[in-house]
């Protein structure tokens, strides 16, 4: 946990590029728990024209916004657990879908 | 004269609610967290004292919205509800949507069939979609969970069916006879909790939902039930204009429907 202004949303980049890496749900739940304490308080679904295979939910990210609807960072809505490869908006719970 | 016309609407519905319990031996009911099944879950605590007395199924994608999933845990805490929660495969290979449709139908097939379920009820409305208006109140579905829309018993006097097909089951449809308005002015009178996604922000809110690859909102400044009331006596435009599998061509969601899908 890195203390000071910002701290906790340097943290969740740091978790969000862990993602990139390896979407496993233990990194998700970190990033569930850290997305309490940060800043971000907005999301956004970016996809393709409309999700035809699991291929499309891999090319989908969501981006994250902080309360003046500034970017913070921008993380995969997807999840490997075991072979499967699985949604995981899930661990977006507590933000609000960004209507600007 | 709203508030008469929505009690006959509530005691319909709750009459075909409780003679579902009584006449099928395992019922569920699917839940979206959307306002037609939820107003469904409102009227069967009323049939029942305040509990709903069957688990309440939510197939879920992996992409639903958050709010949705936040509602989801939110009303099963303050309602004792007993959800439960299946999940439906991203299809690795598929032409259509790979999280819609057949998918969902696969995962509540097989939870029907291991827990013998032989009553569902589903909160669709005929206002909806055309191929819904063809439904039943009671619908039966046969092994494979097809719907021969026309093939179905009559429903002359209040009198339904409830024979089964061979290791089939039936769909209950409570919430037939509603309209988007009467919902609204429902959930309005009995103050019924609503997913935040449906009032306006920042010019824009979701008037049926979905998931977040299926659904798109729609500009409106309704913030609070009234306004929404107020939009839809003026609008034009279709309930599920922001779904998209209503924007592939009509057959689509028949053929959805009759294999299976709500």
């Amino acid at each position: 946990m890195v203390l000071g202004f910002g701290g906790s949303d340097k943290r969740i980049k740091e978790i969000a590029e862990q993602l990139w890496k390896e979407p496993e749900e233990e990194h998700w739940k970190e990033f569930s728990s850290e997305l309490g304490k940060s800043k971000i308080k907005y999301y956004k679904v970016v996809f393709g024209d409309k999700l035809s295979s699991e291929k499309g939910l891999k090319d989908s990210w969501a981006e994250l916004y902080n309360d003046k609807y500034e970017n913070v960072t921008k993380v995969p809505i997807f999840m490997n657990k075991g072979k499967q490869v699985e949604g995981a908006t899930y661990y977006l719970k507590g933000l609000q879908v960004n209507n600007k | 004269m709203i508030m008469q016309e929505l009690k006959k609407l509530e005691n319909k519905s709750v009459f075909i609610i409780r003679e579902a319990k009584l006449n099928f031996k395992n019922i569920a009911a699917l839940w979206s967290m959307g306002k037609d099944s939820t107003t469904m879950l409102s009227l069967a605590r009323k049939a029942f004292k305040g509990k709903v007395p069957f688990p309440v199924i939510h197939i879920d994608n992996g992409i639903d919205f958050p709010e949705t999933y936040e509602f989801r845990e939110e009303l099963t805490k303050k309602w004792n509800l007993d959800t439960i929660v299946l999940k439906s495969k991203i299809k690795s290979e598929m032409s259509g949507f790979a999280c819609c449709g057949e998918n969902k139908t696969v995962a509540l097939k097989k939870f029907m069939n291991d827990n013998g379920i032989d009553g569902l009820i589903v909160s669709i409305r005929r206002d909806e979609h055309g191929i819904r208006a063809k439904e039943r109140y009671v619908s039966p579905r046969n092994e494979k969970f097809e719907w021969n829309y026309k093939d179905q018993p009559a429903e002359l006097w209040n009198n339904y069916s409830s024979k089964l097909d061979k290791k089939g089951h039936v769909r209950i449809h409570p919430l037939l006879d509603w309209n988007e308005i009467d919902i609204w002015n429902y959930v309005k009178a009995e103050k019924v909790p609503m997913n935040p996604l449906y009032f306006s922000r920042n010019g824009y809110r979701y008037r049926s939902l979905g998931c977040t690859h299926c659904t798109v909102a729609l500009k409106s400044e309704a913030k609070n039930i009234d306004d929404i009331i107020k939009e839809l006596e003026t609008t034009s435009a279709e309930e599920r204009s922001g779904r998209q599998q209503d924007k592939e061509k009509e057959y689509v969601m028949e053929k959805l429907r009759a294999l299976g899908y709500m």
